[in-house]
Formats: structure tokens, C-alpha cells, sequence
């Protein structure tokens, strides 16, 4: 990738200030900070790159294709299919990324110091944008191109409710509304995410419920009808939400779409931004990654992070860039699929069949803290990357990813999300391998959000009374 | 390129030392007035760090910030990046600029995090080996953080409401090795006999802070610690305005209002400096309390003690009496009898103004704030922020061109009691 003027102006005078004054290497090296006007001005599709791997990207099918023309809008249609190399971010959504882009990327050194590894780790903190995780990059750009094709809203689901979250504050600030459906179980579990939600504007439902509970008349639908007349007291699930979401937006109380926070490819791309910014601070400071650890849900939070480096491997720049999804161990779509094939997303079948690596769409995985991983699919850009061997994934049990966000906070102070725990379990193996090997490998990590919402399973875990739940 | 919203300090201009405003009062015409009660300052060497006591009194108008305190800030998040509130702006169509410093997302969830490790620091350094705190749930956070940190023991009292309220402080609290105990409790002689008394069930915060005072002075090798009030507290709290002076000279631009939570003083003060210096005569600055505790507008200006069983010397502050007991208001921080000795002076000087808001508008302008702007600010910062989108909307009516500039101080992703209160029940128990 070229640099820009401006970032080899910034890298002459980094590299004179540390001949000047040549400071003491912790203070050097602990925020790699990017000038506000060095965000990227394009989102990088790695569907023009795809066919380097040896295998193409399978079209989704399925009588689901009809609904997707009714609840997406055109233009994200079209990214989604697109085949350009670069896409580029209008100027008004530039302006939105600007309340919290370019994130930093942090070396932790003091987990270093307390791992005792030559390795030196990295990670890009997307935990600074206002909902706390890397969600928003993608938020902002489906309400705005919604809200451009002329659409007066957008809904969701949400399980933990970082997706909903996000999805909010990307409606609030383009000035549209917001209709989301929580699962019912996390609803009550997670007041603060409902306040979120509600604060930036959004309209908030437990998934399934019916009214008085419901409290807003048009979002009432036939799918919770069905859920409840199953079980009057039913918990709710993500594939229930989304079919509730779905029927929502495909009734139309008001000109609105559906929107999907991952696995999508117009999703991951949106996300792309994380990584080439990562990509000009590892320039920034003469650095490049041996090895990448991202947590995947869906798969958004990790290929945005990961994308703009597997560009290079797929060019054959660098052969050895070793990159690794993590998921949990009892959610193992990745390592232990049940399938590999067309699945749909959803519990009902309101969406297209999609060639994925999928434990069934009735699966139904334990009631692991991290949330976000409980999806029994993954974004089929993903699945070709690991089923033409360019990619890797690993698999962590829910006590040791707690054990990892806990050396986290002692040693960097910061509390991460138990999704996010995942990446750096796998971080920390690997550090440990290191150290033993005497290895000076560099680890970057996708640290996609904070825990501060989501404190109760460190509680747990404190108290002893967390569950392996294989 | 449009103007940069974000204004971003290199850590390699991190500020070295901390600006003392101490001697500087003097310029007012009046001295800051000295604690009294000569006994209970003497008995202060055995809970408070020595160093720390020395910086209560420095003459000193810049005071060093030790290297090992830079390097740990820095890796907490510092320096924090100045924020223009463009969105804001817009959506007010106001001719002010207005500016905020975004404190929120720091390792902590506020700013208390610089006095935080700051205090360990020291406490350490004069070898003491396990830190005492009492307060807020917000203080306790940076307080354990900065704990662990620095390699400390932590025993912290809160506010025995504060426990289930503020359960998500707790855990944190937790995560990093604190004890955490409510107050009034069972660990001192104060809390038995106010729980014997029946009266503070719910707790407040001088009272956890005598407990955590005669905790620390039972303990051998324990010191005591608190985020507020302490000349030396304001001292490490003026870094965030330090480093915005400095960004503000980068964009060329000086504020014409600064505005700051009744907590929270200390990121006004170097600003203040200039005009006692006389070198910005026009700067207003902006203080805001809580209708429930309206110490610095009902408050009596006299001497009193900082805890509620009279264990700390007498300070002169606005006070409403040690014994006051605060209705439960979402801002925890706030439920405070007096207010610094350094900003009481200031008050009385007519420097600072005071601005008293309810609840309720408080919750309403912050929700204006966080559809355009995005962050969610933390119940102190609420009362900021109202008083921010007032000043803006008197901006355009006069149609003057001011530069407003605030502490973002901490987000409510941990403490969200207030804001679910008004989604569920539809209006606050106390408007």
C-alpha cells in the first residue's frame, strides 16, 4: 500500500525525535497514534482478491433471495456483490468516524513483562468508540446508506445487545429511527445495554413478548405470537430475533430495512477500516505481524481487523503471516463443524441459503458470557479463507478465557468483553510458546470492545461459580 | 481537510509537572486559608503518605510529576484527546465552539484515575504497603486500578447503597483484588455505632470516608486515600487541563467558558492561572451542583471537619454540615457535605460562578448531547452538560463567538442506575 504525504512526514519526524531526544523505550512505544486525517477514504473488498486462494466465493441461494431486495436497500445490495478492489467512504460518514477514529494500537508491554515472553504483542483497541466496540464502524454505514436510498429506519436483533447498541448510535447520529428486537432473557439480564439503546433514540423490545409487555403497538409480530404460543414464558433466542426482525421490516409499519451486524460481506468490509489503519501504524513504526488473533461471532470484528493483512498473503508477500479466528469451545463452528455447506441464517428460513461451515441453524449452544459467539454460522468469506487452508481457527474453554481477561486487567488495567477474552487466550498461548522458544514473534490482537457492560461473569468467576460449559 | 475534530497531544509532550495553584491565590487578595486543629493534623502523618502531606503545602507553582507516575499514565490511556462537538454544535446552530475533553476513555471509567496513581505512587514510595480508601463507586475503580498497578494491597468503603446500585464498580473493584465493604459496616468502631444508631442506612460518602480513615490509622502500614477535596488531589486533577492549555495552543484558540462538575475542579485551574495572572481577564468559569446538595449556594462557609466522626483537622469549605445526609441523586460523586478549600476560595473571590440544576433537565440535556455526539456522560457529567448547552444557547442569542470548553470526565457504561430509572418508570423518583 502507498503511504501517504502525510504519514511519511510524521514517520521523518518520529524517526529525528528519537534521534534528538531518544526518549525511554516505554514511553515511545505504548499508543501508535495516526493523524485524524489519515483515516482511510476507502473500504478494502477482498472479493477481488478471493480467487488467490484457489477457490470462489459460492453464491447464496435459496427461496430466502426473494426477501433480500425487500429488507436491504439498493446500495448495500450492491457492495455486497461488488467485485472492486476499493470502495470508497463518502465524505459525511467521514465526518461520523471522526468522533472516535483512528483508534490506537497499544503495546502491552507489561503483559510482556508478566507472560516473560520475547514476543511483543500488540493490539488495535477499538473499545474507544462511544458504544464500546468495534460494531459502529459498521453501524454508521448501513444506517447512512440507508438513510440515503431514502429509508426513514432501520431494525435489528441483538442477543448481548453490542450489535443493538451500535446499530442505535449509527441511527441517532444519521438522524433515523431504530427498532430493536433483545432477546428476552438478555433484556432483563442487561439493563445498561437497554439504556444505551434508549438514550441515543432507539426503540427496544423483548424478543419474543406480546403487548402489554410490548410496549410499542407496530412491532408487534406473528413470529412471537408462534414463539409464545410454544412456551408462554420462552426465553428468546438470536434466531428467533432475527426472524422477529425480519417480518418487521418486511411489514413495513414505516418505509424501513433490516440490518445484519456481521457475516455479511458488505459487513466485514465496512469493517476493513479497522485493519488498514492498523496496517499504516505497523508502517508507522517499522513493524508487521507474525500473527493475527481475532474472536469471530459472525466473523466481522476479526476479518476487519485481519482482511488488509491477508491481502498481502494472498499476494504471496508474506507467506508466513499465520492468522487465527478464535471462538468458544462450546460454539465450535470453526473447528468442530457439523457441515460444511448451505445453511441459512436464521431459525426460520426468512434468509437466503449461505455456503458456510455451520453447527445447524436449529443448534442451540450453552449459555456461554460471551454472547456474541453463541451464532451457529460464519461469514462465508471467512469459511473459503479456512477451508483453502489460508487461515486458521481455535477453540477456548469459557473458564481459561476469564483467566485471560483477568492477567489482562492486572497487568494493563483494561477489562475486556468475554467475547474479546477469546482472542487473547489465544494471545497469551501463544506468548507462552514463545517465551519457551525464545521466539520474537509479533502478536497483533483485535481487542473489538470493554467488558464494562458485561461485568457479572467476572463475578462468577471471582466467586469460582463459572461453568466450563463444553 | 476540515478542521481536525480530534486535537491529540504526542506522549512525547506529555506534561511533566503539575501546576500548583496554592501560591498563586494569593493574587485574589486573600490567602487560602489554613487547616486548623492542631492535634488532628499532627495525627494525619500516621494515615496519610508523608509525601503527599509535603505537596498539601508546597510553595511550588509547578510541581514534577515523577517518571514512573508518566510512564503509568501514559499506558492508561493519557494524554486524552481534546474533542470539538461539531454535531452539537450544528444541531444547537450556535456561533460557540465548543470543546470537550474526552477523560472517558481512559483504563478507568473517569478521570480520577491521575490522583489514583498519582497516590499509590507515593503511598508506596514512603513504604506503606496496602492503600485505604472511601468514597464513590467511581473513586473506588481508579483507586483499585492504580492499586494493582503499582503493587499494593487495596481495602475500599463505599456507600453501603452503593453495593448493589453500583454492583458493576464492585466487580471491578474485584477483578482487581480490592476488598470492597459497604458503609456503614462492622469493620470500625464508627460504622457499629452508626448502625446501632439506625441512622445513614444508606450510607454516604464522609461517612465512609471516617471509616476508611480509622481503618487506615488501626493498620499498621496502611495509608488513606481520597479523590477529593485535598489540596493535593487538585494538584495531580489540574494534568487533563494542563495538557488541554497545550492543545489549545496547537489550534490557536483560548476558551471563553470553562465548565467543570462541583468533583471535579481541577481541570479549571490552569486555566484559572492566567487570570489571576491578569493575562486572560475575560475567561468565566463555570462550577455546577446538584439542587440536593446545594453546598456551595446553601452551604455555610466556615471551618468544619472532612469526615463525619471528626477524625480529619477542620478546613474551611462550604459546607452543609458533616452530619448532612444527601438524598440518593444518580451523580454518587456529589453526595459530598462540602466542596475544596480551593474552590470555596475561588467561589467567595467571585471567580468561579455556581450553577445549581435537577435532576431531570440534567438527564434531558445529556440525552440531546449523546444523539449527536455519541458518548454517554456519566451522571456527574450530566449536570456539565446541561450547563454547557445553556451557555451555547445564550451564544447565539447574544451571537457571540465563544469557545466552551468542558471535562468530558467519565462515561455511564458501568453505573446506569438513573438512566434505567427514567426508561422504565418514565420519571426519576427524585425530579
Amino acid at each position: 500500500m502507498e503511504l501517504g504525504r502525510k504519514v511519511e512526514r510524521v514517520q521523518k519526524v518520529f524517526k529525528e525525535a528519537k534521534k534528538k531526544f531518544n526518549p525511554p523505550r516505554e514511553e515511545r512505544m505504548i499508543k501508535v497514534e495516526l493523524p485524524e486525517d489519515e483515516i482511510p477514504t476507502s473500504w478494502y473488498n477482498i472479493q477481488a482478491d478471493l480467487h488467490k486462494c484457489g477457490m470462489k466465493l459460492p453464491f447464496p441461494t435459496g427461496p430466502g433471495m426473494a426477501n433480500l431486495p425487500l429488507i436491504f436497500p439498493p446500495s448495500l445490495l450492491s457492495q455486497e456483490l461488488t467485485k472492486d478492489r476499493w470502495v470508497k467512504i463518502p465524505e459525511e460518514l467521514m465526518e461520523i468516524y471522526r468522533i472516535w477514529r483512528p483508534t490506537p494500537l497499544y503495546r502491552c508491554k507489561r503483559l510482556e513483562e508478566y507472560l516473560k515472553t520475547p514476543a511483543r504483542i500488540y493490539c488495535k483497541s477499538e473499545y474507544v468508540s462511544p458504544p464500546g466496540s468495534h460494531k459502529p464502524n459498521t453501524a454508521v454505514a448501513q444506517a447512512y446508506f440507508n438513510m440515503k436510498d431514502g429509508f426513514e429506519g432501520v431494525t435489528t436483533e441483538t442477543g448481548a445487545g453490542q450489535w443493538g447498541s451500535g446499530l442505535c448510535f449509527g441511527a441517532a447520529l444519521v438522524g433515523i429511527k431504530c427498532d430493536v428486537f433483545m432477546v428476552r432473557v438478555s433484556y432483563y439480564q442487561k439493563p445498561g445495554r437497554r439504556v444505551m439503546m434508549e438514550s441515543w433514540g432507539g426503540r427496544v423490545v423483548p424478543s419474543p413478548s406480546a403487548p402489554p409487555e410490548r410496549i410499542y403497538e407496530d412491532m408487534v409480530t406473528e413470529t412471537a405470537k408462534k414463539a409464545l404460543a410454544e412456551d408462554p414464558n420462552h426465553p428468546g433466542s438470536l434466531g428467533w430475533a432475527i426472524s422477529e426482525a425480519i417480518e418487521h421490516a418486511l411489514k413495513k409499519p414505516y418505509p424501513l430495512n433490516y440490518s445484519l451486524g456481521s457475516v455479511l460481506n458488505h459487513v466485514l468490509m465496512h469493517q476493513t477500516i479497522v485493519g488498514l489503519e492498523a496496517y499504516k501504524q505497523y508502517e508507522l513504526i517499522d513493524e508487521y505481524p507474525d500473527i493475527i488473533f481475532g474472536c469471530t461471532g459472525g466473523g466481522s470484528n476479526h476479518c476487519g481487523q485481519a482482511f488488509p493483512f491477508i491481502k498481502d498473503k494472498l499476494d504471496g508477500k508474506k507467506p508466513d503471516l499465520r492468522i487465527v479466528a478464535c471462538e468458544a469451545l462450546s460454539c465450535p463452528r470453526l473447528t468442530r463443524p457439523k457441515y460444511i455447506g448451505y445453511d441459512t441464517g436464521d431459525t426460520i428460513g426468512y434468509t437466503p441459503h449461505i455456503w458456510m461451515h455451520s453447527l445447524g441453524c436449529d443448534f442451540v449452544p450453552a449459555k456461554i458470557h460471551a454472547g456474541g459467539l453463541r451464532y451457529h454460522g460464519m461469514a462465508p468469506l471467512l469459511c473459503v479463507l479456512i477451508y483453502s487452508g489460508y487461515h486458521e481457527a481455535q477453540a477456548f474453554p469459557q473458564t481459561e478465557i476469564f483467566e485471560a481477561g483477568r492477567i489482562l486487567s492486572m497487568t494493563e488495567g483494561f477489562l475486556t468483553a468475554p467475547e474479546t477474552c477469546h482472542c487473547w487466550t489465544g494471545a497469551i498461548r501463544e506468548a507462552r510458546r514463545c517465551a519457551e522458544t525464545g521466539e520474537e514473534k509479533v502478536i497483533h490482537v483485535a481487542d473489538s470492545g470493554h467488558g464494562w457492560v458485561d461485568v457479572r461473569g467476572y463475578d462468577e468467576y471471582l466467586k469460582g461459580k463459572l461453568e466450563v460449559l463444553l | 481537510m476540515a478542521e481536525a475534530r480530534k486535537i491529540l497531544l504526542p506522549a512525547d509532550e506529555f506534561p511533566k509537572t503539575w501546576y500548583n495553584i496554592v501560591p498563586d491565590i494569593a493574587k485574589t487578595g486573600k490567602k487560602l486559608a489554613e487547616p486548623k486543629d492542631s492535634g488532628r493534623l499532627n495525627r494525619m502523618k500516621e494515615y496519610v503518605a508523608p509525601s503527599l502531606l509535603a505537596q498539601e503545602k508546597s510553595g511550588a507553582i509547578e510541581v514534577p510529576i515523577p517518571d514512573e507516575v508518566r510512564i503509568h499514565l501514559i499506558r492508561t490511556g493519557r494524554p486524552t484527546p481534546l474533542q470539538h462537538a461539531v454535531r452539537l454544535e450544528s444541531h444547537l446552530k450556535t456561533p460557540a465552539k465548543i470543546y470537550y475533553k474526552r477523560e472517558d476513555i481512559g483504563y478507568s471509567t473517569d478521570s480520577k484515575l491521575t490522583t489514583a496513581v498519582a497516590q499509590a505512587y507515593y503511598v508506596i514510595n514512603d513504604g506503606f504497603e496496602k492503600i485505604v480508601g472511601g468514597g464513590g463507586a467511581r473513586w473506588g475503580t481508579s483507586l483499585s486500578i492504580a492499586a494493582t498497578r503499582i503493587g499494593l494491597k487495596c481495602d475500599f468503603i463505599m456507600p453501603q447503597s452503593y453495593l448493589t446500585l453500583k454492583e458493576p464498580h464492585r466487580i471491578l473493584m474485584e477483578v482487581n483484588k480490592t476488598n470492597v465493604f459497604g458503609s456503614p459496616s462492622d469493620l470500625t468502631e464508627v460504622g457499629r455505632k452508626v448502625k446501632e444508631s439506625k441512622k445513614y442506612e444508606t450510607g454516604n460518602i464522609s461517612l465512609a470516608m471516617s471509616e476508611a480513615v480509622e481503618r487506615a490509622m488501626e493498620e499498621k502500614k496502611s495509608a488513606f486515600s481520597f479523590g477529593y477535596l485535598f489540596n493535593f488531589v487538585m494538584l495531580h486533577q489540574t494534568l487533563s487541563g494542563v495538557e488541554a492549555k497545550r492543545q489549545f495552543e496547537m489550534i490557536d484558540r483560548y476558551p471563553d467558558v470553562v465548565i467543570c462538575p462541583i468533583d471535579d475542579f481541577g481541570f479549571a485551574l490552569p486555566f484559572v492561572a492566567d487570570k489571576l495572572a491578569g493575562k486572560k481577564p475575560e475567561t468565566r468559569f463555570i462550577v455546577t451542583q446538584s439542587k440536593y446538595v446545594p453546598v456551595l449556594t446553601e452551604g455555610k462557609l466556615d471551618y468544619d471537619h472532612a469526615d463525619y466522626a471528626e477524625l480529619t483537622p477542620l478546613y474551611r469549605f462550604h459546607t452543609l454540615g458533616r452530619s448532612f445526609d444527601p438524598p440518593m441523586i444518580h451523580a454518587g460523586e456529589m453526595r459530598y457535605h462540602g466542596v475544596p478549600p480551593i474552590l470555596s476560595h475561588l467561589v467567595e473571590a467571585g471567580i468561579v460562578e455556581v450553577r445549581t440544576y435537577a435532576q431531570t433537565e440534567c438527564f434531558e440535556a445529556s440525552w440531546e448531547w449523546c444523539r449527536q455526539q455519541g458518548v454517554i456522560p456519566s451522571h456527574e457529567t450530566q449536570y456539565v452538560i446541561k450547563a454547557v448547552i445553556d451557555e451555547a444557547v445564550k451564544a447565539k442569542e447574544e451571537g457571540k463567538e465563544e469557545v466552551i470548553v468542558f471535562n468530558n470526565a467519565g462515561h455511564t457504561m458501568l453505573e446506569s442506575s438513573g438512566y434505567l430509572e427514567l426508561i422504565v418508570d418514565k420519571k426519576l423518583k427524585l425530579p
